[in-house]
């Protein structure tokens, strides 16, 4: 167990740089997530604290030891991969014993780590199979053993649920929240997957093109993204995004003007919107209601069983997106009229910086 | 039924240029066929019996399995030393990989042609460098000992593209991710040969043996042209033992004796080595 630091690290693969700078402290224990979409270097970032990249500048410190310079098996950390990596000749008890027979434990310890690894992932039936002869959720365990049997300060997971179904991702998502709290070991865990973030993570790094966008807790990243970016990326469906011109301030809060003329009297603070620039109002689909001055025609109806949520097009061309209940009415082509809460929005000024209501 | 005749074309020409031949062959070492004297009737196993007590045919077959026995696991433990050497994306590895792959398609003449320059007792290559030491080199040629290890080494030079390539085809296989996971696992550069790498390409090994020992028991041009299987029959193989008998002496019954003999070595060696590939894999 360790915390693990990030001094201003960057990485480029040639002319190519894919991590301009970036800083970070993992608190040690804690389940930290870094979420982005494909190609914003979570990825990179998580292979070179393995020291499968090499660092092309900053310093990466685990336990307050420098370990950019080791090689990987010299920093203490385990890590499952996307496709498991298992050895495929060897028996499931022979990939977790590899390696620590590598490091020159004794035999006996070996036995000891393997059969408390294998009962707390419950798998003591497939100890003498080979990865072949197992199914995809069940090397997902054995690549998981093979982690804890070295009990290392870090466990890092490579997007390891992509592979797995549905059912079975989100019974492993459970699986490995409870294996952090039986552990309480530090676990970074990289993914695209917004849900798998949210429900285990104990904080978020949401990246995007190489530079952390907001670190916080699950909450605190729905609630009170920091960027546009963050915005629209947690949360499904994404944040309706309407552009609004700022017309002034009552009791402190900006109103705001839609595209098609109407008005919305917001708690976000006016004073740090700055003056005239082009604004954007986000709103989720939970915080728009049916019974506001907001007309507009139902596009598209998608109903979930205990909600129901409906797309509708304004007067002006948007599509906003509504959440109703369960067994809501609405039908296609129905005339609507919608209020948004003036307490839950967010306003994102040019630069894409979010301003939330106090 | 009418199924059958997609394969028919195949069916045809394998008929006609491996079964029915390999029947007469079968056919013909239980004939007396002499092309000098005539066709003299079926004389049962007197061809065989003569073969084993043929003192340059045992010799040829002796000669055939250590040449066999040398050079196939120099085949399978060079060419996967230079495909581990050549197994990345660089300028460097595609240059020797070309370098290594390019003597593969050069005639026996040619190669052999060379190798003569280099073996010449007096002027050759070899003794060129020796000199320069104040050394004699070894003459491959002319001592009976040296003779088909001599022979062993031109072919390798020759043909060991062809195994390098299909170990660099197996190596490339082998998942990126399952080595990364091995230096997290602290391995050293040879624990991860032995434990990860050799395993996962178990089954080329056995291809690139089986491949060899076939070809390594016709060796012919080689020993014809190098050494014309001399010094005093020490490097004289079954195959050229089989043309001397069948197109010098013309007894074509003999010859192919001999040939069903050499058919039954290859069979049984490329079979035991199927049979070992098979109990290490544990099916």
């Amino acid at each position: 167990m360790a915390g693990i630091s990030l001094r201003n690290v960057g990485k480029s693969f040639g002319s190519v740089e894919v991590i301009p700078d970036l800083s970070l402290e993992i608190v040690s224990g804690e389940f930290l997530v870094f979420l982005g979409p494909s190609g914003c270097g979570k990825s990179t970032l998580l292979r070179m604290i393995a020291g499968l990249e090499e660092v092309s500048g900053g310093e990466i410190l685990i336990d307050g030891a420098r370990v950019d310079a080791l090689p990987p098996g010299q920093r203490g950390v385990a890590m499952v991969f996307q496709h498991y990596a298992l050895y495929p000749h060897m028996t499931v008890r022979d990939n977790m014993a590899f390696g620590l027979r590598n490091i020159g434990m004794a035999a006996s310890e070996i036995d000891r780590k393997i059969a408390d690894a294998a009962r707390i992932l419950e798998m003591d039936h497939l100890l003498a199979r080979k990865p072949a002869q197992l199914s995809g959720g069940q090397r997902q365990r054995v690549a998981i053993g093979r982690a804890i049997v070295k009990e290392p300060k870090a466990f890092l997971f490579d997007e390891p649920l992509s592979n797995l179904d549905a059912a079975l991702r989100s019974r492993t998502r459970i699986e490995l929240a409870r294996l952090h709290q039986q552990v309480k070991a530090t676990m970074i865990f990289v993914t695209h997957d917004q849900v798998e973030a949210m429900t285990m993570a104990s904080r978020i790094a949401i990246m995007n093109q190489g530079r952390i966008e907001q670190v916080g807790t699950p909450l605190e990243v729905y609630r009170r993204p920091r960027t546009r970016f963050v915005a629209s990326f947690i949360g499904t469906p994404a944040m309706n995004m309407l552009p609004v011109r700022l017309l002034g301030a009552e009791q402190g809060g900006a109103v705001v003007e839609l595209p098609g003329g109407q008005r919305v009297r917001t708690r976000v603070p006016a004073s740090g919107l700055g003056a005239g620039g082009a604004l954007e109002l986000g709103v989720r689909a939970e915080h728009v209601s049916t019974g506001g001055g907001i007309a507009g025609r139902a596009e598209v109806v998608e109903r979930l069983g205990n909600r129901t949520l409906a797309h509708a097009r304004l007067a002006d061309g948007a599509l906003v997106v509504y959440e109703d209940a369960g067994d809501s009415a609405v039908a296609v082509g129905d005339a609507v009229s919608l209020g948004i809460n003036p307490a839950q929005v967010h306003i994102f000024d040019a630069s894409g910086v979010g301003h939330h209501a106090t | 039924m009418w199924n059958a005749l997609f394969i028919a074309p195949y069916m045809l020409v394998f008929m006609a240029l491996l079964v029915v031949p390999l029947g007469l062959g079968m056919w013909l070492s239980f004939q007396d066929f002499d092309m000098l004297a005539g066709y003299g009737g079926p004389v049962g196993w007197e061809n065989y019996e003569q073969l084993f007590g043929d003192r340059i045919f045992l010799g040829a077959v002796r000669n055939t399995i250590w040449f066999v026995f040398i050079s196939v696991p120099a085949f399978v433990g060079l060419g996967l030393f230079l495909a581990l050497l050549l197994n990345d994306g660089s300028r460097r590895a595609g240059f020797f990989r070309s370098i290594f792959f390019g003597s593969s398609v050069l005639s026996v003449t040619i190669v052999t042609l060379v190798w003569r320059l280099v073996y010449m007792p007096d002027r050759g290559l070899l003794q060129n460098i020796a000199g320069m030491f104040g050394l004699t080199a070894p003459s491959f040629m002319t001592t009976e000992a040296l003779a088909l290890p001599g022979i062993a080494i031109v072919t390798v030079w020759w043909i060991i593209g062809l195994p390098m390539m299909l170990f660099l085809a197996a190596l490339q296989q082998i998942p990126k991710e399952i080595y990364e996971a091995a230096a997290l696992d602290n391995a050293s550069r040879w624990r991860v040969l032995v434990s990860v790498t050799v395993p996962a390409i178990r089954r080329t090994i056995v291809l690139v043996a089986v491949v060899e020992v076939i070809l390594q028991f016709q060796l012919f041009g080689q020993a014809n042209l190098i050494t014309n299987g001399g010094p005093n029959n020490a490097s004289r193989p079954i195959v050229m033992f089989i043309y001397e008998a069948g197109f010098r002496d013309w007894m074509l019954g003999y010859a192919a004796a001999a040939s069903q003999v050499l058919f039954v070595l290859m069979l049984s060696a490329a079979m035991l080595q199927m049979w070992i590939g098979r109990q290490r894999g544990g099916g």
